[in-house]
């Protein structure tokens, strides 16, 4: 096993998280993503997100093909749903 | 319309916000700004639309260097926010296009981002993640279960058509033994961080093919400051437990409740 062994730190310090670990926090669909998010709020455009992203640095991932981007594989099981929301 | 409101987080007003030095925002050259509404204020600063509109930042995200100092940039500020008061930390790339928008997000959620703030006052997020290398696991698996290693013999000492009727057969099964022994783990974790934590999520990753860890599981905790040694502890010692080759277990935090604070739920339940 592994840790990061933070837990007797203050919260506020800044760990040397991998960025991995880190867009699988800040990013709502996790390590891989895919996926284009729009909430309009009053008709007006509030959150936009359009993902496309591939963390090809990060030493779990391997290189994808040019082929597997353009064909838009699946990439993670996510419980989070894109949506498009008015209200 | 050259700027946008970047968002951080969002707390309750305070006639003195008191975060102290929080370096360089996500552009600098522009502070924090506060935008109050009612009992709710929404921490922001202004960005370049240029940068974080949306076909820019669609582009931005694929260069690597950009994003992670971005993601870095973005991270540090709400912890330092987060030191001076309860938020609700907004996830990465959220940007308003104007104040009054800021204002109406505020005024139409406002009592249930009141809720979430108190949900999570001094609580922070702890994150259990498992990778499963099924190449390893496959061998412990496969060695201690009475029919994969009768199907091994019969592969021995059967002809080439026999034999490879018998590999495939073997194969099914070991794909059912690591669905088994993965869903098995992460009930194991989730079930046990149950007990230390208010709330638990968890999101998988099964078999995807760019990850070397043939899958992975995040489960994440919402965890009192004051718990925070105990349940990492716990978690240790339940990983020493079930120490396996191929099954890799590291806690994460503690970080921003970022998993429990979603405003793409908070917008939801109000539409």
């Amino acid at each position: 096993m592994s840790s990061s062994k933070n837990a007797g730190r203050h919260p506020i310090t800044e760990e040397n998280f991998t960025l991995l670990d880190l867009l699988d926090r800040l990013l709502a669909t996790g390590v891989v993503v895919r996926g284009d998010l729009t909430i309009s709020v009053a008709d007006v455009d509030l959150i936009y997100i359009q993902l496309n992203l591939l963390l090809t640095t990060v030493s779990k991932l391997a290189q994808p093909t040019l082929a597997q981007l353009a064909q838009g594989q699946p990439t993670i099981t996510n419980k989070e749903p894109s949506a498009h929301v008015k209200s | 319309m050259d700027n946008g409101y970047y968002l951080y987080a969002i707390g309750r007003i305070k006639t003195d916000y008191c975060i102290g030095n929080i370096g360089e925002t996500m552009e600098q050259g522009h502070a924090l700004t506060f935008i109050e509404n009612e009992q709710l204020c929404a921490i922001c600063s202004l960005v370049p639309l240029t940068d974080f509109g949306p076909e820019p930042l669609a582009r931005n995200l694929r260069n690597i260097d950009w994003l992670e100092k971005a993601a870095r940039n973005h991270d540090r500020i709400i912890r330092r926010i987060s030191a001076a008061m309860t938020v609700v930390p907004v996830r990465f790339g959220t940007v308003f296009f104007t104040s009054d928008n800021v204002l109406n997000f505020l005024s139409q959620n406002e009592e249930r981002l009141n809720t979430l703030l108190a949900s999570l006052d001094g609580a922070w997020e702890m994150v259990v993640t498992l990778e499963f290398d099924d190449d390893k696991l496959v061998k412990t698996l496969g060695s201690s279960d009475e029919e994969a290693r009768s199907l091994m013999a019969r592969i021995a000492s059967s002809g080439e058509g026999a034999a490879y009727l018998f590999q495939k057969k073997l194969e099914s099964l070991e794909k059912v033994l690591l669905d088994s022994y993965a869903q098995e783990q992460i009930e194991t974790f989730t079930t046990a961080v149950r007990t230390l934590s208010s709330k638990v999520t968890s999101k998988q990753i099964a078999r995807h093919p760019h990850l070397k860890s043939s899958r992975y599981a995040s489960i994440a905790c919402l965890v009192p400051q004051g718990d925070l040694e105990s349940f990492e502890r716990r978690i240790d010692s339940l990983s020493a437990l079930t120490k396996t080759t191929g099954l890799t277990v590291r806690t994460t935090g503690p970080w921003p409740p970022y998993s429990f604070a979603s405003l793409q739920e908070v917008a939801l339940r109000g539409n």
